[in-house]
């Protein structure tokens, strides 16, 4: 078990490619914590540093309380389970979990205690005589895991450990590593672009863009308080709706007027100060597809500003529906309830939860508090 | 599809094995005529195909052979000098292009282009500085003359190094965070998942030093180091008169040929299509 702790960390590639910028994160001992973000945005090649596959261009990297720069990848005490498995094709199961005990000479007996006991966790006791082309997506996966944790790393890389598998078997997996890292009691680095993965599995997340720490924050922080407007999109499904609005006074505080609707701001969304900064200027206005309320279901919410929308299409999901329509110019997307199914062309009246909504500076676009 | 265009595939189709049987023929006729040329009784003008072909046949000659010529010596150098090159190509060849393709070093691209530029010299173009050098080093007349100059096979690192940029990388980094190093990595991960690619590098380079006439003629000049392409024609040449014994020779020469293409076939297509070139 180990803490990991980055510091000040640069990737540069040659040709003076930097993907990652100067980044800073203290990983807690046992903690699962998330990179994510779209390609490109440098969080596969954090992890690979982590690993020891990529070298460090600046900066120092600790595993517990030892320098790990120079370390090689075997040294680091780490496991890492790879996008396509990364299972050695020649191989059986079982020597594919125990390569990495034989390789540390292990004893035999040992090897065998440990390698039976994993797969007996991962469900895999049946497989072991077989070879990796014979297994299904899914069990690749679980021996991909069994090969790392016979090891008993001080921490688990995973390099989006479930994007080759179907959308099921996605799922499942996804609960099976959250069960398995509790069970397990170990650091967990795991790397994706699905948000709902991060969303469902870590208990903290590092959103990254173009090789810049965006925002490190627990799941929920991360929902509620997105600190700008890439976080607030990336994060959630359908993403944030985006509205370009002018800050108004209107009585004793402030409002946000679009079109012809007025969203009161209440002082638990922004200071009175900072709303009479931005009085006469252009803000974002950031509201998620279920702050979005059908208004004959919900007459009574306070705090609520009103607007009618113009349905352009509904998708049925099943339990809801995803109703994509447009306001004054702005298009935005509703989660409402399953059992409404509006034709598209109809206007339909909507209330905002003006408790729920969030500001963001039309330039910086960092978010307004 | 209508008759016409039936009759034309059809009319191709005839054509084109009548061509590939043409050309089996004439490769195979000088194979036939050499065996019944062997099996004849010693002395018969070979000449006269009816009389090659015709009664009486004999193995008088295959027991008279070992007698006239040290043709066991020359089969045990071939099959020595064959066998150890092929064994050091192939680990050479399949380290290098491990390394290159594998290993992240400065200097690693121009190194390969380097030795792919090996490729265009010809063998030709570095007898004499090679032969020179073997005489400096008082090896001439040995194995190690005959052998060792062969160990720089660019083809089999072109091959080697081909085969492995499509093993993925993931596979390499998963033994290094498994503990291993290059070495073990290259053996137990690499190595086991590029038999076709050695068979190919194997059986390219046994049957081009099987055939090698140049170097060992140069290499070898007491008639106990010659292999069997240099000896055969030494002893052709004490036969000027009388081809039955030379021809029992050349069947002799190429039963152990023979037998690697008969085993190795698939391998040898194989590796004729992985190096692009006629073995």
């Amino acid at each position: 078990m180990a803490s990991i702790s980055l510091k000040n960390i640069f990737k540069v590639y040659p040709g003076n490619v930097t993907a990652v910028h100067d980044f800073n994160l203290e990983i807690e001992d046992k903690e699962f914590i998330i990179l994510v973000g779209p390609s490109g945005c440098g969080k596969s090649t954090t992890l690979r540093m982590i690993a020891g596959l990529e070298e460090i261009t600046k900066g120092e990297l600790f595993i517990g309380d030892k320098l790990v720069n120079d370390v090689a990848p075997k040294d680091r005490d780490i496991a890492m389970v790879f996008q396509n498995y990364a299972l050695y094709p020649h191989m059986s199961v079982y020597k594919n979990m125990a390569f990495g005990l034989k390789l540390r000479k292990v004893p035999k007996d040992v090897i065998k205690q440990k390698v039976e006991e994993a797969a007996k966790i991962l469900e895999i006791e049946s497989l072991l005589e077989r070879k990796p082309k014979a297994l299904s997506g899914g069990q690749r996966q679980r021996v991909a895991l069994g090969r790392a944790m016979v090891r008993d790393p001080a921490v688990f890389l995973l390099d989006e450990p479930l994007s080759n598998l179907d959308a099921k078997l996605r799922t499942s997996m996804r609960t099976e590593i959250s069960l398995l890292h509790k069970r397990l009691g170990t650091t967990f680095v795991y790397v994706t672009h699905d948000q709902i993965e991060a969303m469902t599995m870590g208990d903290r997340i590092v959103v990254m863009k173009d090789g810049f720490i965006q925002q490190v924050d627990t799941p929920q922080n991360l929902y509620e308080n997105p600190c700008n407007l890439f976080v607030a999109g990336f994060i959630g499904a359908p993403q944030m709706n985006f509205i370009t609005a002018i800050v108004e006074k209107a009585g004793d505080g402030f409002a946000a007027k679009f079109g012809s609707s007025t969203l009161p701001l209440l002082p638990s969304r922004i200071s009175p100060d900072t709303a009479s900064k931005y009085e006469g200027k252009e803000v974002t206005v950031g509201i998620r597809p279920e702050n979005l309320l059908v208004a004959s279901l919900n007459p009574d919410l306070k705090e609520a500003a009103g607007i009618t929308v113009n349905v352009e299409l509904a998708e049925l999901m099943g339990a809801e529906t995803y109703l994509y329509g447009e306001v004054n110019g702005f298009n935005l997307i509703a989660k409402i309830p399953q059992f409404h199914n509006p034709k598209p062309g109809e206007a339909m009246d909507f209330v905002i939860d003006c408790q729920k909504i969030h500001l963001f500076d039309k330039e910086t676009e960092m978010r307004l508090v | 599809m209508d008759t016409t265009q039936r009759k034309n595939i059809s009319v191709f189709r005839v054509l084109l094995y009548l061509i590939a049987i043409t050309v089996a023929l004439l490769w195979l006729f000088p194979i036939v005529w050499m065996i019944f040329s062997s099996l004849k009784p010693f002395g018969t003008p070979v000449a006269f195909l009816d009389r090659v072909f015709s009664p009486p046949f004999t193995l008088d000659n295959y027991f008279l052979l070992p007698q006239r010529a040290p043709i066991w010596r020359w089969t045990f150098n071939s099959v020595l000098v064959a066998g150890v090159v092929t064994a050091g190509v192939l680990v050479m060849s399949s380290l290098a292009g491990y390394a290159l393709s594998k290993i992240k070093f400065k200097g690693s691209k121009i190194l390969f282009v380097v030795i792919a530029a090996g490729l265009m010299v010809p063998i030709e173009a570095i007898v004499i500085p090679l032969f020179l050098t073997i005489i400096d080093l008082n090896l001439l007349n040995t194995h190690v003359s005959l052998i060792v100059p062969s160990f720089a096979a660019p083809l089999g690192v072109l091959i080697m190094k081909q085969y492995y940029d499509s093993i993925p990388n993931e596979l390499v980094e998963a033994a290094a965070i498994d503990g291993s190093s290059y070495f073990r990595t290259w053996f137990s991960v690499c190595l086991p998942l590029s038999r076709s690619a050695l068979a190919a590098v194997g059986i390219i380079t046994f049957t081009n030093s099987w055939n090698n006439f140049l170097w060992p003629f140069l290499a070898a000049q007491n008639s106990r180091m010659f292999t069997l392409p240099v000896g055969l024609p030494v002893f052709q040449d004490l036969h000027v008169e009388e081809f039955t014994m030379p021809m029992t020779a050349s069947v002799f020469a190429s039963i152990p040929a023979l037998l690697v293409f008969i085993f190795f076939q698939k391998q040898i297509v194989r590796g004729i299509a992985m190096s692009g070139i006629k073995g």
